[in-house]
């Protein structure tokens, strides 16, 4: 027994060796659960994740319930508007204190032997109370740092993390393309779906932002749109622009630094988009970059680690729950800029659910895809998962779209077919694996 | 190994002391996650395992998927009728290339990012290769990754992970004769009839592997079995082959077993009556052709034959193979197919489905009380002060080397035995088991 990938050193797991042309990962950080365990300690108990939108917990008593890597956590809105975050446990036995997912509520009685805790997580009743209790030793205990950016709530167990806003970097530029869609602001459609993938979890970060799979894996979703389409029942902002799936048009692919990344690709018929109906308020308000990349660029984006947001056919959040090295669970909620029209709600909705719900037609192969590639990857012998291509045609730093829209990537490449995004992801994930900070 | 597992020395595992009449099993080899990941390495990835049929992979194209321990893997029959084995993962991103467990393709294309492979294993295509490489790029280094070694015998297909093994033949041994004994069955060559059925047993897979080949509990597990095979075939008038011969249950016959060294074990009895085996149609070509030892032996006899660690070969009421694969240390993944004579008449192939079904299907009356016993047997494992799995009914009849009917048919076990209810086959297969677990 060779007793462990972890003692025999991360650093041959990621062979990264560009100046000769070679980027490959050893394909046991998909399957090995001693590597899945690090993951758990460095990289999501260190650094931030992604918890909820502010939209979710918008009014005094709203609570969400969520995981920050294996650990239940919720956010709760307080009295004065702000928002705090409690490790989903209570004081006494550890039960967790939240009865649903979302709900509001003032106080949290726990549901085993009821303990009640406020809003402030003090703990304000304990049942058949002995005297002199001090029942503030039961607080409680707040989660290190809670921060957000623009409505999107991220939270850290790790104290000593550097700003939120450091951390976002460049992603705050593509961040800000959704928020500002709307002078409202963004609300969260109410619902969401949940589904759980057998495979491992970056098998899923990689595959919200490879353009590469796209013309393979949803080619019969293209298809089926097209067809159904042509019928001729579907126009304007009901149909899906699916040219971009067929190729052919201008794409590529960006490494935002910190591990986060993101993909483009131009969209052929920008009218059918559910945004277009904005487009006079966003010429006048907004830059002409940030108009061209909302309304004429699909654009999926991956805050490391937890976090995919996507505005390609619909616009949505994806967050991913790591549960093993061979089980990842997903939810996805759909996002949209308050006060669009009916009109505009509807083909938004429809498309979420055509292509990133389960039940839809392009989910569902994702799934299929990525269930194939963790089986594959048990195939050991056949050790290496390859990031070679267009390694040779990157830009280092921002190209010229990224200078107009004025963020810093840390390379650039003009395809979303190309791998160069995922080095920086695996560069970050290396780097906090081995106990460094990002 | 370190030779230390849980506060137990590996040698102590198999208490092998038969001069002092014992010969028994700690019963942590059923249960322990470390011995588990031992044996992944050593006995199913990095020894020669089962793979497929040949008959199952005939034409070019033909692909077969499986796993070689816990890595896929397929066959691809090559457009020269040579057979070659790959690592089941495209070279880019590990998907497996094989849309359905078996099939037929010339390429195999990724579902994942459409690279292109040929027969061969060779890349043929890499979706939009061009501008995206480097100067000089060879596709060549994106070939598919081929298996350790592959073999064939008699129409056996079998495989390693590992290059670093014997020669199928010196690994299969005395085991030959017994898989002889199947394929000479037809002069046109054995087929794998279509279906397949694929079970979970909640228990460890050297269970099963000793459940294969242990006749002792046949007459309590299968009493109902017999029982009702016998009341349904005097109450509808079954005749011939039609009816499935239940004396052996009832212990009226002739039977015994084989330590075949390696690791490698047979149990047998005589059949009763054997115009009841859809086989005996073919008793005067088989006279002619094969000497009357072996005949006895391929007709006369039913056999059950387990190639180290985990391949069932199976010749009784009908004829099987079965493979056992281990999941996890608690959990069993058994595939099983029907094997038939292809030139058999079409009652004889009736029959043998009928009793395929009856028997061996795990929705049949048989496999589903051998599932119940396993899953006792597992979960009464755990109860570990309790701590020694018994081997050593029948040590004092144990003959060493081949007894009478041996001879006749030509192989040399390592020890021959009396009844089918002894215990001195499993002998090899626990010392082999070790030698393999050391090595870890």
């Amino acid at each position: 027994m060779d007793g462990g990938i972890v003692k025999n050193g991360l650093d041959a797991l990621v062979d990264d060796r560009v100046d000769e042309g070679m980027f490959r990962v050893d394909r046991s950080v998909y399957t090995d659960e001693e590597i899945f365990e690090l993951e758990m300690r460095n990289i999501f108990e260190k650094t931030w994740v992604f918890l909820c939108h502010e939209a979710q917990v918008a009014k005094h008593g709203d609570y969400f319930w969520t995981e920050i890597g294996r650990q239940p956590v919720y956010v709760h809105r307080q009295e004065d508007g702000s928002l705090r975050c409690f490790i989903n446990a209570c004081s006494h036995r550890a039960a967790i204190l939240t009865p649903f997912r979302q709900g509001n509520a003032k106080t949290l009685t726990c549901r085993f032997h009821g303990w009640t805790y406020k809003c402030s997580g003090a703990c304000v009743g304990i049942k058949n109370e002995e005297e002199g209790t001090d029942r503030s030793h039961y607080d409680l205990r707040e989660i290190a740092r809670l921060e957000s950016y623009k409505g999107f709530v991220f939270g850290c167990l790790n104290p000593d993390v550097m700003p939120l806003e450091d951390w976002l970097g460049a992603t705050k530029a593509w961040i800000d393309l959704m928020v500002v869609q709307s002078p409202d602001g963004l609300e969260v459609v109410p619902g969401n779906s949940t589904y759980r993938i057998d495979g491992n979890w970056k098998l899923q970060a990689e595959n919200g932002v490879d353009g590469y799979h796209v013309s393979t894996v949803h080619r019969v979703f293209a298809h089926t749109i097209q067809s159904r389409e042509s019928k001729g029942e579907y126009t304007g902002i009901k149909k899906t622009e699916a040219g971009r799936i067929a190729g052919g048009v201008p794409t590529g692919s960006y490494d935002l630094g910190n591990g986060h990344m993101a993909i483009w690709a131009q969209h052929t018929t920008p009218e059918v988009r559910p945004i277009w109906e904005a487009k006079d308020r966003l010429e006048k308000e907004l830059t002409p970059a940030q108009v061209e990349w909302i309304l004429r660029r699909g654009r999926n984006l991956y805050i490391f680690p937890n976090l995919l947001l996507m505005d390609n056919p619909s616009t949505q959040i994806r967050l991913m729950k790591p549960v093993s090295a061979n089980r990842v669970d997903v939810t996805v909620y759909c996002i949209a800029p308050r006060g669009e029209s009916k009109a505009a709600r509807a083909g938004r909705l429809r498309k979420f659910e055509d292509f990133y719900l389960t039940a839809g037609m392009a989910t569902s192969d994702d799934i299929a895809a990525l269930e194939d590639t963790h089986e594959g990857s048990l195939a050991r012998e056949a050790k290496w998962s390859e990031f070679t291509r267009g390694i040779d045609t990157y830009t280092k730093g921002p190209d010229e779209d990224a200078k107009a829209l004025g963020f810093e990537p840390a390379a650039s490449s003009a395809n979303w077919d190309h791998e160069v995004l995922f080095h920086g992801f695996y560069r970050n994930w290396l780097k906090l694996m081995k106990g460094e900070t990002a | 190994m370190d030779g230390m597992q849980g506060g137990l020395r590996l040698d102590a595992l198999v208490d092998d002391r038969p001069k002092d009449k014992v010969f028994r099993v700690d019963r942590n080899i059923y249960l322990d996650e470390a011995i588990f990941e031992a044996e992944m390495k050593t006995l199913f990835e990095g020894n020669w395992q089962f793979i497929c049929h040949e008959s199952q992979v005939r034409k070019p194209g033909d692909y077969f998927a499986t796993h070689l321990g816990r890595q896929p893997i397929y066959v691809h029959r090559q457009p020269d009728g040579g057979l070659k084995g790959f690592l089941n993962a495209c070279s880019h991103r590990a998907a497996i290339l094989t849309p359905y467990q078996k099939g037929n393709a010339k390429t195999l294309t990724c579902r994942f990012h459409s690279w292109t492979y040929k027969c061969s294993g060779e890349c043929i295509a890499i979706k939009n290769e061009d501008g995206t490489y480097p100067e000089g790029f060879d596709r060549s280094v994106y070939d598919l990754k081929e298996i350790g070694a592959l073999g064939s015998y008699r129409g056996f297909v079998f495989g390693s992970i590992s290059a670093d093994v014997a020669p199928l033949e010196d690994f299969l041994g005395e085991a030959k004769a017994f898989l002889d004994f199947v394929a000479d069955q037809s002069a046109a060559g054995l087929e794998v009839l279509p279906g397949s059925q694929r079970y979970i047993v909640g228990g460890n897979w050297k269970m099963s592997t000793e459940n294969a080949v242990d006749g002792y509990h046949t007459s309590t597990v299968h009493r109902v079995f017999a029982n009702t095979v016998r009341q349904r075939e005097a109450r509808e008038g079954y005749e011939g082959m039609m009816k499935t011969e239940v004396g052996r249950l009832a212990r009226q016959v002739r039977n015994g077993c084989y330590d075949l060294g390696q690791g490698h074990m047979v149990i047998w009895a005589e059949r009763d009556p054997v115009s009841t085996s859809p086989l005996s149609e073919a008793e005067a070509r088989l006279e002619r052709d094969h000497p009357s030892g072996k005949v006895d032996w391929m007709l006369r006899r039913g056999r059950n034959l387990i190639v180290f660690p985990s391949l069932m070969i199976n010749d009784f009421a009908a004829t099987q193979i079965r493979i056992f694969r281990p999941i996890s240390v608690d959990r069993t993944e058994v595939t099983i197919y029907c094997l038939a004579p292809s030139e058999e008449s079409r009652e004889a192939r009736y029959a043998r489905l009928r009793k395929f079904e009856d028997f061996f299907m795990a929705s049949g009356m048989a496999t589903s009380d051998d599932v119940v016993a396993l899953e006792a047997t597992h979960e009464g494992s755990r109860g570990r002060v309790a701590r020694w799995g018994e081997f050593h009914r029948g040590m004092n009849t144990m003959i060493v080397g081949p007894d009478d009917v041996a001879l006749a048919g030509g192989f040399r076990p390592e020890t021959s035995n009396t009844s089918w209810d002894h215990e001195t086959l499993y002998y090899s297969f626990y010392r082999t088991w070790l030698k393999h677990i050391e090595r870890a």
